[in-house]
């Protein structure tokens, strides 16, 4: 491992065994391992001590106005990143969820074992395996796939067990009928368990939602480009003084992700709960 | 599984038992039951709560599996799982005693759901069929509405339309009015007692002894997971030959 060290970013050329290279921009993890790392940490906080005295912190206005587009580029980054990873975490999440129903029983047992594998893993360890482990195995993928994979691989085993507990809210009865109609195993599943299960975690997946998209923050934790909301925060601290108010920015475009998240999950909710 | 003995010298039973035990851990629900119902008979099993009258018949669609014997429908052997069971199922319509409609489908896509999915028909012409049988059963008013915005009595006749939608050779009814208000068994009795006298092979579970009177061609009292007695309706209820019938039928008419 060779590093070069320089007052702002660092530049890390990372070779595995098997000739793989990583040369991405500045590897941020690697940051809080290098002495380098904390001397700069040191100098930036003292800076931040004389700024504040002088009150030369950046306002909200000077941010947007020096920062407003790469904020506007990191908000579609980061809703990118966000349906993406929703919408396989909820296609893996309905798979594991019919293995789990499956009367097959490796089936089953496979089902299982992805969930207690991935609710149990943080997002970061996962992340620094898919980027720094993985490539011993010469698997190199951009980090862009990387964050995506991390960020959906959890939720997806929290989606499986949003829908096992919509589908014990299904009468049995339901299901029984529709065996003694002569429907099989899978159309069983897919007409009448799946359908029932999604319409009543609606409210669930929509809190999951949510969690995804904070989860995507993981790409502040590698140099992927463009940034994403909080690698942006980082960036920005990193070339000018932001401070908090940076973070409050993303903070915000956060929060109003979220609440049209909640709004549009209530209203499909609406929609299709059951009567009962 | 050829079923070229289907000649005029002896018909093949619609649904035939053949030595089928079962039993629920400790318990045996069903001991030895041998039992055939021919073409357009309306058979009811009357008895005892826990005699095994409902749990036998969820066994001759394959609901509950059995431990030992044979089910027959139409002469082939229902197999223990797979596509094969699917399809004998088909054959075999079921009611529940809690109408189990499909709770997130109009009743409409409930009656068309078997004909489309198994049946693979068209959606058009399952629905054109769907609203007939509806009508047969006097709910058609209500087709686009959900089965939470129906009363039990029209749910109930709802299941038995998704039922006939299959064209099945026989239909189970697995204590169809016991879950039902008093003011609405009357409606379902109604729509049973016509397919009955329409030619409708049936095997009822019920507590409606005037039903069973006035309906049934055959009348099979069961208790302790057997079969104790198999009369006519008429000899049933005024000279039953067992004791235990005999008793049964006595605390029943108490009330």
């Amino acid at each position: 491992m060779t590093e070069e060290c320089d007052s702002e970013t660092m530049t890390v050329e990372t070779v595995f065994p098997g000739g793989k290279a990583r040369n991405e921009g500045a590897a941020m993890l690697s940051f809080s391992l290098s002495p380098c790392f904390i001397e700069n940490e040191q100098i930036r906080f003292l800076s931040y001590v004389r700024i504040f005295e002088r009150g030369v912190i950046m306002s909200v206005n000077e941010l947007l106005s020096q920062y407003g587009e790469q904020y506007l580029q990191a908000l579609l980054t980061t809703w990118k990143l966000t349906a993406l990873a929703f919408s396989a975490a909820f296609v893996v999440g309905i798979l594991v969820t019919v293995m789990r129903v499956s009367p097959i029983r490796p089936l089953r047992a496979a089902g299982e074992l992805y969930v207690q594998i991935f609710r149990n893993i943080p997002g970061a360890s996962l992340l620094m395996f898919l980027v720094y482990a993985l490539p011993y195995l010469s698997i190199v993928w951009s980090y862009f796939l990387c964050v995506l994979i991390a960020s959906f691989l959890i939720p997806a085993a929290f989606c499986s067990e949003y829908l096992m507990s919509g589908i014990n809210t299904i009468d049995v009865g339901q299901i029984e009928a529709a065996r003694s109609i002569g429907m099989t195993f899978s159309q069983t599943i897919r007409k009448v368990v799946i359908p029932q299960a999604l319409r009543s975690s609606v409210l669930p997946l929509t809190s999951l939602m949510v969690a995804t998209m904070l989860t995507t923050a993981l790409a502040s934790q590698v140099p992927m480009r463009p940034y994403d909301l909080t690698g942006l925060v980082a960036h920005i601290n990193t070339h000018a003084v932001g401070g908090v108010t940076a973070f409050f920015i993303s903070a915000v475009l956060y929060c109003l992700t979220a609440v049209v998240i909640g709004r549009v999950g209530n209203w499909i909710d609406k929609k299709v709960r059951i009567l009962r | 599984m050829e079923k070229d003995q289907n000649s005029s010298v002896k018909p093949v039973p619609v649904i035939e038992l053949r030595h089928v035990d079962k039993h629920f851990g400790q318990l045996h629900v069903l001991k030895d039951i041998n039992l055939q119902v021919k073409k357009g008979e309306v058979v009811v099993v009357i008895g005892p709560s826990g005699s095994g009258k409902s749990t036998l018949c969820r066994t001759m669609n394959r609901l509950e599996p059995i431990d030992s014997g044979e089910i027959l429908i139409d002469g082939e052997v229902i197999p223990e799982e797979g596509r094969e069971l699917a399809r004998l199922r088909a054959k075999v319509g079921m009611v529940f005693q809690s109408f189990n409609l499909f709770a997130h489908k109009t009743i409409l896509d409930n009656v068309t759901m078997g004909p489309v999915e198994v049946l693979r028909k068209s959606k058009k012409e399952a629905r054109q069929e769907a609203m007939e049988l509806l009508k047969r059963v006097g709910v058609d008013s209500q087709a686009s509405k959900v089965p939470a915005q129906l009363s039990g009595g029209q749910q109930q006749r709802v299941a038995i339309a998704r039922s006939l939608a299959m064209h099945p050779k026989a239909i189970l009814f697995d204590e169809p009015t016991s879950a039902l208000d008093p003011e609405m068994i009357g409606e379902v009795l109604e729509v049973m007692t016509r397919l009955a006298s329409e030619g409708m092979t049936m095997v009822v579970v019920t507590h409606e002894m005037n039903f069973a009177r006035r309906v049934a061609h055959r009348v099979l009292f069961m208790d302790g997971g057997s079969i104790l007695e198999e009369n006519t309706p008429e000899e049933f209820f005024t000279n039953p030959r067992t004791q235990r019938a005999r008793d049964f039928l006595n605390s029943i008419q108490n009330h």
